[in-house]
């Protein structure tokens, strides 16, 4: 399989970029497509179902190739990978819970693929990941490779997901791609170090907790952090936003940790609201603040995969979090440009309002803060 | 339709447990057919199974589609093109995998 990334900043220009890539007789089946202005979705669909190229089209406000941050509204993967091995599924939430579209994707993949691997993007900031990949492992069991991110703006969320024939601006879009014939490898690494001793979530709803140490949540994170993390300028009454940059980090068996971060706080009654569920009994440490060696982490997790399974690769894509964005600042880019080092293949990715992936061996989980990354090769 | 045009069958059969959303197939996948395969298709129509010959029976297909092409290689070259697009948007509106026949109008 051949993949090449192209960038643009209007429909028009990538028909030229695709043109001018096309003339060594590559025949793309397959774009994944990032963009910012959701109103240069319908002219690329059209373009697209001209030239017969399927497409996975997502919205974000920020995306990047190998070469670091795009300033281009619009990047493409292109990849020659054969029809039979892949189909692209849009599930609208109008019609579905999260659970059921994960669910819905999940049956699909199995009924088409023995071994389906899933790459998703959903919209709607509200939606419990959890509850998607929930949906998609009591589908296609317990082990099955999700990876991906959630797409959307930064400021309300908002946003398209697209294929050739419908759009949504809520819902899931899963790409299914044979595993038999496709080679999928990919992690979920944050980098993040903890700190601090072990907390216990004591009473929790769904994303919200109340009591951490049967103390009021807030307290807790505010004797922590500070309260500088709290950003009242953007506050709906009485709940405000979060600063992102310290995640809790849920401890899981394998002494790995799933990032959530703080998301809102409820003045209320002190409760927090994170990226992602928090069970009653669960335990989590703080985060340091972010250095090099969290950036080290991230791009070694590439190479320790490359050495130990997977020599070479096709393509990568990449699911970043906006939070990190904003952590890291200038940054971002090492860590882009080391990604895009270790396999020395197109690369493309955007930064993402969450993140989908397994840490390890374990199953997978949604994950905020983190980089979700994912190298293609066919067999 | 005229002799010795190449007509392109598309069953859908009717299965148990099997879905197919023809809002969906209406709406989304035959304009999506016209564009994958452009100017290749010099005609098509889309029908909804009724029943089959016995009063009240089933129909045997939910669904078929007849796509017509000058000939053989202009339907090739047409189809190598759109299959990508075509076939990836199959799970959005039916799990039946479809039965395809390649005839030539004769009479």
């Amino acid at each position: 399989m051949k993949a090449k990334s192209i960038i643009g900043n209007s429909p028009s220009e990538i028909e030229s970029a695709l043109d001018e890539n096309i003339k060594d007789g590559f025949k793309p089946t397959l774009a994944i497509i990032i963009l910012s202005k959701i109103e240069h979705a319908e002219a690329l669909q059209s373009m697209f179902d001209r030239k017969g190229i399927a497409i996975f089209g997502i919205s974000t406000a920020e995306k990047f190739t190998s070469q670091g941050v795009a300033a281009d509204d619009i990047i493409a993967m292109l990849m020659d990978m054969k029809p039979e091995y892949f189909r692209i599924v849009l599930n609208d939430y109008e019609e579905s819970s999260a659970y059921e579209a994960g669910h819905n994707a999940g049956s699909t993949g199995k009924d088409l693929f023995a071994n389906p691997a899933f790459i998703i993007s959903p919209i709607d900031f509200k939606i419990p990941g959890d509850e998607l990949i929930r949906g998609f492992t009591d589908a296609a069991g317990q082990d099955a490779t999700i990876i991906g991110g959630v797409a959307g703006n930064f400021n309300d969320y908002s946003g398209i997901l697209f294929t050739n024939s419908a759009s949504s601006t809520g819902g899931l879009l899963t790409l299914i791609i044979d595993q038999d014939k496709i080679l999928l490898n990919g992690l979920a690494v944050s980098g993040w170090k903890p700190i601090g001793t072990t907390k216990k979530v004591t009473k929790s709803k769904g994303a919200w907790i109340y009591t951490i140490d049967d103390t009021p949540a807030m307290h807790v994170i505010k004797r922590f952090l500070g309260d500088d993390i709290i950003n009242p300028e953007r506050g709906a009454k009485d709940v405000f936003p979060s600063d992102l940059g310290y995640p809790l980090q849920f401890q899981r068996a394998s002494g790995n940790a799933v990032m959530r971060p703080v998301l809102f706080w409820n003045t209320d009654d002190q409760s927090i609201m994170i990226a992602g569920e928090a069970k009653e009994g669960e335990l989590f440490r703080f985060s340091l603040p972010p250095d090099f060696d969290s950036i080290d982490v991230v791009v070694q997790s590439t190479k320790t995969i490359k050495e130990k399974d997977m020599p070479e690769a096709n393509a990568m894509l990449v699911f970043s979090c906006g939070g990190r964005q904003g952590t890291f600042g200038p940054l971002i880019t090492t860590e882009i440009e080391g990604l895009a080092e270790t396999w020395k293949k197109p690369m493309i990715g955007f930064f993402s309002l969450g993140e989908f992936g397994k840490l390890d061996e374990g199953p997978c989980e949604f994950h905020g803060t983190t980089v979700s990354w994912v190298a293609l090769k066919e067999k | 339709m005229k002799k010795g045009l190449i007509k392109v069958s598309v069953f859908y059969p009717s299965e148990e447990g099997k879905t197919f959303d023809l809002d969906y197939y209406i709406t989304n996948h035959v304009p999506l057919v016209s564009k994958a395969l452009g100017e290749a298709l010099k005609g098509a129509s889309y029908d909804k199974g009724l029943g089959g010959a016995a009063q009240n029976s089933p129909a045997e297909y939910v669904a078929m589609a007849s796509l017509y092409f000058n000939s053989m290689e202009e339907f090739g070259k047409a189809f190598e093109a759109g299959a990508p697009v075509l076939m990836a948007d199959l799970p959005n509106f039916t799990d039946i995998e479809p039965v395809i026949q390649i005839s030539e109008i004769v009479a």
